[in-house]
């Protein structure tokens, strides 16, 4: 799926990078999790904190494969009609330091290392 | 291994459900299947591999019912960012700490390839 299916923005400045998820998108997500009660699946939330990091690092001329979720919290629940906000920033080399805000608050935070797969 | 129905305990509906059978469970390990073979990017792996885990830790005595959540993914090497074709899902309880329940996964290609893996914590939803 296209960059421009999932975020309605994306802005890489210095190292930093903000996207905004579609809504249409996050719904996308939750079909079937769960009837009634949609959240947003966490390894959609660890995907979405990836692609957005994979942005910083690609500005830094890195190689942009993700190798490794080193860490990835899950603080919150995410609904579908929150207000879905994805930041990454470089935290050393190729590891990237993301975030997921919702509503208002941090919901999701993840360390995520980039490489070049052998 | 036709006992355990990941449709019959989870939560998660189509299309969200991504296990089909449950291939073996032996008290603290089990080994599923999953519904489709079909192309495959890493958080889907991700997440098929977690509700592998979930499943799991549900079977265990004094478990988490199907409305525990992921409280953190740690270690996941992606050794495949995609994968086409059936997907094999392995979960191991590791420990139980408190009211969390770590497991480790492995997300398999049919010829043992490992995917994905690394380490997951399930804990009781609250609120």
């Amino acid at each position: 799926m296209s960059r421009a299916a999932v975020f309605h923005s994306i802005a890489v400045t210095g190292g930093v990078a903000h996207a905004c998820v579609r809504r249409t998108h996050a719904e996308r997500l939750c079909a079937g999790h769960f009837p009634g009660d949609p959240i947003v699946p966490g390894s959609s939330l660890a995907g979405l904190m990836a692609d957005v990091a994979a942005c910083v690092v690609a500005e830094r001329g890195e190689g942009t494969e993700l190798l490794e979720v080193v860490r990835c919290v899950f603080l919150h629940p995410v609904r579908p009609d929150d207000e879905i906000t994805v930041s990454a920033r470089v935290r050393d080399g190729t590891s990237v330091d993301a975030e997921v805000d919702a509503g208002g608050r941090c919901t999701a935070r993840a360390t995520l290392r980039f490489g070049t797969r052998g | 291994m036709s006992a355990v129905s990941p449709a019959a305990l989870l939560r998660h509906r189509e299309p969200a459900l991504l296990l089909g059978a449950v291939d073996s469970f032996a008290g603290r390990t089990l080994t599923c299947s999953a519904r489709d073979a079909r192309s495959w990017q890493w958080p889907e792996m991700l997440e098929a591999a977690a509700q592998a885990a979930g499943l799991l830790v549900g079977l265990q005595p004094g478990g988490l019912d199907n409305t525990a959540v992921i409280a953190e993914y740690r270690d996941v090497a992606v050794h495949a960012a995609a994968h086409r074709g059936p997907l094999h899902l392995v979960a191991a309880v590791e420990r139980r700490i408190l009211r969390f329940w770590r497991c480790r996964f492995e997300a398999r290609a049919p010829d043992g390839t490992v995917l994905l893996e690394g380490r997951v914590a399930l804990a009781p939803r609250t609120g």
